[in-house]
């Protein structure tokens, strides 16, 4: 039952015809809060239509009377605001009621609201513009906002989306800012946020003790000082991307290993300086969900940032300022910011002022804090372009909310399904709808946990489901899943690899069986060993494992898994007969004789060997055997050095088209794909027995690295096409095709056999992809 | 004869020279002596009983071997209890073709240790089983105690109080592990079996609220049993947990965690805070305590949830062991 109320202006009676007509339309989705009502208003107004719009809790509802309602429809459709996202759209005729004007109506709060919440949007040209202008009430305002950009999920504690509702609620609007507010002619027209220097939020630099400073932090910043500044879903710690001595004081500080930092550059414009952008790349860098997107850095530049910001690799993150307040930052002389989250090692994103102050006390020298408080925090997104489409890395602001749609799946009830442990997001589904929540960390990390839980519940409220069965990864370590055994509903247990292929499938509304080849870390097979290199066929309904890389030990487990030396030097004894073993003698200096000792015990013993077909540990193993990385001090760090290696190859000697493509095919490693019990079996004797070869002969390391890429590219084809991939589709998932070398190569090998290729498009293929796998899997059996 | 036969447990002239030759030769003393089917003993109103089985491969191990591990394990369940350990029986089942010899060392090392914890063994048992039918040497314990006044259980444990432990963790998981898989490391791994009655007797005092002694399943399990059982829940800190320099190695190199290791020597003891600093000195002051130290506290908090503080400063849930720690990294 819906209660209108008119909560705007009437217009003058339109323009009556004798033929009049009336329509009722509804449009669902991406609706409201995105300046949808006083666009239908303003079309109304020019089209001379009567009746009224309004927001409900299924999306918006026009009654419209006229005698253009065909074309009026076919506008709302076409020319709709930039962050709308009309999911379904339908109209039925109706009676007309002989109104005299059109209307903007509201109505009050349903049960069971559908309408999706607007992701995070960075700061729009209009409101930059208000920025810079000295006669606009919103000159410098570092929280302006209007209806087409600003917080949104972040700020949002419930639906529908209202101020109220925001933690916005905090701040009264002041006149000005209400009559905008309430004008539908207003840019600001129902822009919940809305704010201005006399109502709004307000932004204050202190030192590191809390004492008020003057500013906001760009002298500071030029002078080589470490800022946490309070963003939109959290902290960054933030200094001058060019001061080396920052960089390493920040990385110092923050305990952070290798791992890179993401640079936040004042424009394209700059940022093509560093790094080459194609034109697909700049769309995403300048998309409102703004994004940090991994490029390439150029090569041979006289000055280029320093290479302390991403140690051992040949791309740079790159982001655009997408807050008033990041647009603020860049009055001063720089022209790159290192903007990196603000947490502690295995700790969650910090996002309340207390926390900042007390937890990055000895890190931050600088607070530059404002009195908006975060209710979802939310980590920068991360992607890159990988064979012409986005790659997500990470899936986080700007992002979430959104949902995936699946007109071809019914989801029978609500479900959650809890994620893997690492590189966690979990996911809530009914009807056809699923949501994926924003990255929440590692599990293992307790206070990561507790953030789970936190979210877990406030998602809820968001996306407006109540689960009422779970699904979860069958590893019983996992701490998600005691969780899930300590919940009281229908649960069910799915195989990691499973959910990963299923995943894909669930984001391309597919549902038929399907190949696919999943790269992987490590994640807990049928048989207690630990898969990660899988030739899967089937869809939600099961699967049937059809070929694998072979198993090889992994001594140690995780703790074995940080250090890929001891990886390579597992699988090499294990794999090599005694005289190709003598030859890597050489290899294992950095490994004491007692070490050795120990690990030819475990090999013989098998104490503590964990036997894996992982991709992600045999990409390790090569790193290691390229003295690439040995050890590793973030997560993936010898497989992403090792592409970068192999990827310096292909632009150093620029062979993206020379005769080298041709010559190289012969210079594949060599690979077996034998049969066991109707498996397919990828053994990779040969392939290390060659690599150790070329090594020895002193091949360059960029050349090598190269090279096992495209053999294992090979090889992922070879077996697809062995197990009848025919023209495809062939889903390709796991965490390892965020590996472009590989990916792009694969892709290549496959658009030459003609095969059709499936890969995950608004989700990581990584873990984070997982929960909606899960998800879609228990629903079939649940 | 160097060699048990199945004769040796018939009953018979075989049995009867293992008992005089053997057993009453180095385990005798005037209670065994009474050769009655039950010993007599001095009793109280209120003893403490325990019964344990020691099955253990290899039997001898730098540190100890099986039946140190019994008189050990017995003392300690009892001491840890609360109780002055008085009595102990031995029940022996022995593989045929076991090594009269390394019987021998076995059952000398069982009067050692008896001896050094002044225990007495009362009456025993032996059995020999055919060859296959078990490894070599089992041996089961019943042990009396007396009770003494000594207020020790999980449910006076409150917030605040002082997690301490009397010295390393880990030693015996790591000693037997490496000497059944051949695993030489720096410096080798002795296991820390030993009777801890003694010590106990030198630091208890009344504001020590509960003791136990980590053994199968190590620190972690043992303190979430007890953070279940009080209701509470526990914060550990990494860089308390006393590790030896090869413990510590041992377990990065094999991917093992310290808190899940065996320790046969080591007591886990709960405080209140306000005698916390006084009873460490008084087992540091002690041979078998010199390592002792305090490694956490227990907190408010969810009922029976055990953290530890990383060296990096985040916590992470130690839970209870649930079969092996199969690999997760992605
Ligand atoms: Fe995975
Ligand atoms: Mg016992
Ligand atoms: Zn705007
Ligand atoms: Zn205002």
């Amino acid at each position: 039952m819906l209660i209108l109320r008119i909560i705007t202006v009437r217009l003058k009676a339109g323009h009556l015809t004798m033929k009049i007509q009336a329509k009722a339309i509804y449009f669902n989705g991406i609706v409201q809060g995105v300046g949808f009502r006083p666009f239908v208003f303003k079309l109304a107004e020019e089209l001379g239509i009567n009746g009224w719009v309004n927001n409900s809790s299924h999306g918006v509802t026009i009654h419209a009377e006229g005698n253009k309602l065909d074309l009026f429809y076919d506008r709302l459709l076409n020319e709709a605001p930039p962050l709308a996202q009309i999911v379904t759209a339908r109209f039925v005729e109706t009676e007309p009621k002989s109104y005299k004007t059109f209307e903007i109506v509201e109505s009050e709060a349903e049960q069971d609201a559908d309408v999706l919440i607007s992701p995070d949007v960075a700061t729009c040209r209009d409101c930059l513009k208000d920025m810079a202008d000295p006669m606009s009430r919103y000159c410098a305002y570092p929280f302006t906002n209007c209806t087409n950009c600003g917080p949104r999920y972040s700020i949002i504690r419930d639906v529908p989306y209202d101020r109220v509702q925001t933690t916005m609620s905090e701040f009264p609007m002041c006149k000005s800012c209400a009559a905008d507010y309430s004008n539908p002619r207003d840019r600001r027209f129902h822009a919940q946020p809305v704010a201005c220097e006399n109502c709004g939020p307000k932004l204050q630099l202190s030192d590191a003790f809390g004492h008020p400073l003057p500013g906001i932090g760009i002298d500071q910043l030029a002078q080589g000082g470490i800022i946490a500044v309070k963003g939109l879903g959290g902290f960054h710690l933030v200094c001058d991307a060019r001061n080396t001595e920052a960089v390493r004081r920040l990385r110092e500080r923050k305990g952070r290993g290798s791992k890179p930092f993401a640079v936040m550059a004042r424009s394209v414009a700059k940022a093509c300086n560093e790094v080459n952008i194609s034109a697909k790349e700049e769309e995403l860098l300048q998309c409102p969900a703004a994004p940090i997107v991994v490029l390439e850095r150029k090569l041979g530049l006289a000055a280029p940032l320093p290479e302390n910001i991403a140690p051992g690799i040949q791309t740079l993150g790159i982001i655009m300022p997408y807050t008033p307040v990041h647009h603020r930052l860049f009055e001063g002389p720089c022209d790159f910011l290192v903007m990196t989250s603000a947490n502690l090692s295995g700790r969650p994103l910090i996002y309340t002022n207390e926390e900042a102050i007390e937890a990055l006390q000895g890190i931050a020298d600088y607070f530059l804090m404002h009195n908006r408080d975060i209710y979802h925090p939310c980590d920068d997104s991360v992607v890159k372009v990988i064979g012409h489409e986005i790659v997500f890395f990470r899936r986080a602001r700007g992002y979430v909310p959104l949902p995936i749609l699946m007109p071809q799946i019914q989801i029978k009830t609500p479900l959650l399904g809890v994620g893997g442990e690492l590189k966690n997001t979990f996911c809530l589904a009914r009807g056809q709808r699923a949501f994926v929540s924003q990255y929440i960390g590692d599990m293992e990390g307790y206070e990561n946990l507790q953030r789970f839980h936190q979210e877990l519940e406030s998602f809820q409220r968001v996306v407006n489901i109540a689960p009422n069965a779970i699904a979860y990864d069958k590893h019983p370590n996992y701490q998600l899943t005691r969780f899930a055994l300590e919940q009281p509903w229908p649960k069910y247990a799915v195989q990691h690899h499973h959910a990963h292929l299923v995943s894909v499938l669930g984001e391309w509304d597919r549902t038929e069986p399907t190949l696919g080849v999943i790269c992987d870390g490590t994640g807990y097979g049928e048989d207690h060993c630990s898969w990660g290199f899988e030739f899967l066929y089937g869809n939600s309904s099961g699967y049937e494992r059809r070929g694998h890389l072979e198993y090889l030990g992994l001594p140690g487990g995780d703790a074995g898994a940080k250090q890929p030396l001891r990886i390579a030097y597992s699988y090499l004894k294990t794999l090599f007969d005694s005289a190709e073993w003598e030859k890597t003698s050489s290899f294992w200096s950095a490994l004491s004789i007692r070490e050795r000792q120990i690990l030819d015990r475990q090999l013989e013993t098998g104490i503590q060997v964990f036997k894996t077909s992982s991709a992600g540990r045999l990409f390790d193993a090569v790193s290691a055997l390229l003295g690439v990385c040995t050890k590793v001090t973030y997560e993936g760090q010898a497989a992403i050095e090792l592409e970068s290696l192999g990827a310096e190859f292909l632009r150093q000697e620029s062979l993206e088209d020379s005769e080298y493509r041709r010559i190289n095919k012969l210079l594949l490693y060599s690979y077996e794909v034998r049969a066991e019990n109707g498996v397919l079996i990828l053994g990779v004797r040969q392939l290390f027995e060659e690599l150790v070869r070329d090594v020895l002969l002193g091949v360059s390391r960029e050349e090598i690295a190269y090279r096992f890429h495209q053999t294992i590219a090979q090889a992922i084809v070879d077996i697809a096409l062995q197990l009848g991939a025919g023209c495809g589709p062939l889903v390709l998932s796991g965490g390892v095709f965020q590996n472009k070398l590989l990916t792009e190569a694969v892709l290549g090998n496959c658009q030459a056999q003609g095969i059709k290729v499936l890969r995950s498009r608004s989700l990581p293929p990584g873990d984070g992809g997982l929960a909606f796998g899960q998800l879609l899997i228990a629903n079939e059996v649940l | 004869m160097e060699r048990i036969m199945l004769a040796h447990g018939s009953g018979g002239r075989l049995s009867h020279e293992l008992i005089l030759n053997l057993f009453q030769k180095h385990l005798g003393n005037p209670y065994l002596n009474q050769m009655n089917d039950a010993a007599q003993v001095p009793g109280r109103e209120q003893i403490a009983v325990t019964t344990d089985s020691f099955v253990v491969s290899p039997l001898f191990f730098r540190g100890g071997d099986i039946g140190k591990l019994a008189i050990c394990g017995t003392v300690n369940d009892l001491a840890v209890s609360g109780a002055i350990p008085k009595f102990i029986t031995l029940a022996l089942i022995l593989e045929e073709g076991l090594l009269m010899k390394d019987l021998e060392r076995i059952i000398k090392s069982i009067a050692e240790t008896a001896a050094e914890a002044g225990i007495v063994i009362v009456s025993g048992d032996t059995k020999v089983v055919e060859r296959g039918s078990a490894d070599k040497v089992f041996i089961n314990t019943t042990g009396i105690g007396y009770i003494t006044n000594r207020l020790v259980s999980p449910g006076q444990i409150r917030p605040g109080d002082e997690i301490l432990i009397t010295g390393t963790i880990g030693d015996h998981g790591i000693a037997i592990l490496s000497e059944r898989e051949g695993l030489e490391f720096q410096t080798p791994v002795l296991s820390d079996c030993a009777p801890l009655n003694k010590l106990i007797d030198t630091f208890y005092l009344p504001g020590v609220k509960c003791m136990r002694d980590p053994t199968r399943g190590g620190v972690a399990t043992t303190l979430n049993e007890l953070a279940q059982q009080a209701g509470v829940s526990m914060l550990l800190k990494e860089e308390l947990l006393p590790l030896s320099a090869s413990v510590g190695s041992a377990c990065e190199m094999l991917g093992l965690d310290p808190l899940y290791l065996a320790n046969e020597g080591k007591a886990l003891v709960i405080v209140g805070p306000e005698v916390a600093d006084e009873v460490l000195m008084k087992m540091q002051a002690h041979p078998l305590g010199q390592n002792a130290t305090r490694i956490g506290q227990v907190q408010e908090g969810k009922s029976g949830l055990v953290l530890l503080e990383t060296f990096l400063g985040g916590k992470r849930i130690v839970g209870m062991l649930e079969g092996e720690h199969l690999p997760r990294i992605c």
